[in-house]
């Protein structure tokens, strides 16, 4: 797999010819939709929520200003500290200097997409900072060397028989000699062996979910507790996050959380959501001495005037992705990108360029399955057709496509001669498939045709069809 | 301030203007102080007899395990009835709380109950909750000087006392008790714990006590 966008259609052929893979995605797609419709039934106020969770991004979006200046004041007066960054090579730049300001030589992370945007792992080793990943599902990709390839599910491409084999690997060096193969006691190894980094590190990272202006708190959400010991032991506390994470109040954050894991993982209510507001009180038992949050904009800022806004209202559920087909057949690396699927289709082009990424708005069928579960209602379709076109009117789309599409329109815009096109069509293929009924090749559909038959036309079209039934009398 | 800052905040200006919107500095702080709450689920507005079923019915759920007792003089015994139960074993590390001092320990000195500071060696932590939230069974618990954070997270079981009038229908009745009894401040940390533990990052398989606790167990006290 190519880790660029541009190679997006050659992935996806090599991710549909990967039994490890199909098999991993198989038992993905089979939970997620159920889990997501059942968490769904039985909150019946749910559509209603999700209107009023889209109304509250909404308006912090066309306030977004004044609410970064009020959660930077609220996380001063909680004696925390905010770094404001342009872009990525900024934001690696402060976080290196707050670990090495108290001599780190470990860091622990919470899972963090905004970290992989940033790319802060590598730089981080590079400056001699060792970096350890304590979500479950990072920590393994981690061991593996491999990006994300789902927001919420960063390891779902693979198999248990693969994290067994990995663990084999990676675990005899540190003292762990046997090769497990069952669930539970891979995930026991993992927790005893990161169970001592969480102790040791000198700094935490982690991300956030929401940024709350009222309080100038930090939220995170998971499920397995990684992320709450990664910012209570270490004597620093840093969170990155990107200006779009913003969130009026606790009430409103209240909303949110009310569709965010409900849409993510069908729970109710993750199992750990927890909001930290400066470092540790003078009296407090536990908690980090510091407490730093580095704001990234990284081309939001000029996202936010332009006609695909909609995107910055998305909550990072991963609704789209785990009911996209596209996604559940290519897998999230197949995109070459930190955000997969219909959400990162839309917003990896708006970050990187168009020219980078302009294979990935179509990787998509177009079905509208993923505006249908998008909890902050983004018209993702929309938003890759508007990225489509953009792509045609930029000639940066392949040549030949573009020749083929300006046919097709011209042809398009001139009904008479496209009905009569169809027509003479529509009879040649009737009258050759008339023996068969169905066609084993057929010239210029030979990507159709590979896999199964194309069936001769039997009739008119409905077009045709159409036009006759109206006749009065008919 | 910092020359990225002022670049930031021109740039959102910039686009903001190019979308016609007028800035609103007064609304926003009149939001910010009204702080009204949206639309709240009728699951999350039971009261009485209602809402405490229903959360010891979402508890269970959950994964976690939940007993009442009739006084606190009653949740130390609560506790090693649990622990015997489940064959687990101790030190019990305590929050520093003061209504956990009040409690007869001595009564299952077996369990070693102490407080202090946390070891990795703690078999049960056992902590107070603010308030239980009904509508999805999550607790409030906040950090302080005789609440460490850790205790929540570290030891493999976890015990949350609570009292039965902390129990809420909604989240936001947990901001009210929250506001109150943090005098407005928002301490460090605010854990909202909803079940034990888990993971599904292998193989999409549920698997409990990721990195936190294996099991929650919360003990209701009955008349405070």
């Amino acid at each position: 797999m190519q880790r660029r966008p541009a190679a997006f259609n050659a992935n996806a052929k090599e991710a549909l010819l990967d039994a490890d893979l199909q098999r991993a995605l198989g038992a993905a797609e089979a939970g997620f939709g159920v889990k997501r419709r059942k968490a769904i039934t039985g909150l019946p106020e749910f559509d209603a929520l999700c209107d009023q969770a889209t109304a509250i991004k909404d308006h912090v979006l066309d306030h977004l200003d004044i609410y970064l200046e009020r959660f930077e004041t609220q996380v001063f007066a909680s004696g925390g500290m905010v770094h404001w960054c342009e872009d990525a090579e900024q934001a690696r730049q402060i976080i290196l200097k707050l670990c090495q300001s108290v001599n780190a030589k470990m860091v622990t992370k919470g899972k963090s997409m905004v970290s992989e945007e940033i790319g802060l792992n590598p730089f981080l080793e590079a400056n001699t900072i060792h970096p350890v990943e304590t979500d479950l599902g990072e920590y393994i990709i981690q061991l593996a060397d491999e990006p994300p390839s789902h927001i919420i599910g960063p390891a779902l491409h693979k198999t248990k028989d693969q994290v067994s084999a990995l663990f084999h690997e990676h675990h005899p060096a540190i003292g762990y000699p046997d090769r497990l193969e069952e669930g539970e006691a891979l995930v026991g190894e993992a927790r005893a062996i990161l169970r001592q980094k969480y102790l040791q590190a000198d700094v935490g990272i982690t991300g956030a979910n929401f940024l709350i202006a009222e309080t100038g708190s930090t939220v995170i959400v998971t499920n397995e507790g990684n992320g709450d010991m990664t910012q209570i032991f270490p004597r620093m506390h840093i969170v990155i996050a990107s200006i779009e994470k913003i969130v009026p109040t606790l009430e409103d954050a209240a909303t949110l959380l009310r569709v965010l894991a409900r849409s993510a993982t069908g729970q109710e209510m993750s199992v750990y959501t927890t909001f930290s507001t400066g470092p540790k009180r003078r009296n407090d038992a536990d908690g980090p001495e510091q407490f730093h949050v580095v704001l990234l904009d990284n081309g939001r800022s000029e996202l936010l005037g332009g006609s695909q806004r909609d995107i910055l209202r998305c909550i990072r559920c991963g609704a789209c992705m785990n009911n996209c087909p596209v996604y559940m057949a290519a897998g999230g690396h197949a995109y070459g990108a930190t955000y997969m699927g219909p959400m990162g289709s839309v917003l990896t082009p708006n970050l990187t360029g168009l020219k980078q990424a302009q294979a990935l708005p179509f990787a998509s069928s177009f079905c509208g399955k993923c505006e249908s579960v998008c909890p902050m209602r983004i018209p993702l379709p929309r938003l890759m057709r508007e990225l489509r076109s953009d792509a045609h009117a930029a000639r940066i789309t392949p040549v030949r496509e573009r020749f083929w599409l300006a046919l097709w329109s011209w042809v398009a815009q001139r009904p008479e001669l496209y009905h009569a096109l169809t027509r003479i069509g529509l009879g040649v293929l009737r009258l050759l498939g008339r023996g068969r009924g169905r066609f084993r090749w057929l010239p210029l559909a030979g990507g159709w045709t590979a896999t199964r038959d194309f069936p001769a036309p039997q009739g008119k079209s409905f077009m045709a069809q159409w036009a006759k039934q109206k006749r009065p009398g008919a | 301030m910092s020359q990225q800052r002022m670049a930031i905040l021109s740039r959102l200006r910039t686009s903001l203007a190019a979308r016609g919107v007028a800035q609103d500095v007064h609304g926003v702080d009149a939001r910010l102080t009204a702080r009204t709450s949206n639309l709240i689920p009728a699951r999350g507005q039971l009261q009485g007899e209602a809402l405490r079923t229903q959360f010891q019915q979402f508890v269970i759920k959950t994964q976690a395990s939940i007993a009442t007792v009739s006084s606190s003089s009653n949740v130390p015994e609560a506790i090693g009835e649990y622990l015997m139960t489940s064959a687990l074993s101790g030190p019990v590390r305590l929050s520093g709380d003061g209504w956990l001092a009040t409690m007869p320990w001595d009564r299952i000195s077996s369990y070693t109950p102490c407080t202090g500071a946390i070891s990795e060696t703690d078999g049960v932590g056992v902590s107070v909750a603010l308030c239980g939230i009904a509508e999805t069974a999550t607790l409030m618990l906040t950090s302080g000087a005789t609440a460490p954070s850790g205790l929540n997270f570290l030891p493999p079981t976890h015990i949350i006392v609570l009292r039965g009038g902390d129990i809420v229908g909604a989240l936001e009745d947990g901001w009210a008790r929250l506001r109150l009894a943090s005098n407005g401040q928002m301490p460090r940390t605010v854990n909202l714990i909803t079940g034990p533990s888990r993971t599904a990052d292998i193989a999409q398989t549920m698997y409990m006590g990721a990195h936190g606790p294996k099991r929650l167990h919360v003990i209701v006290v009955e008349g405070g």
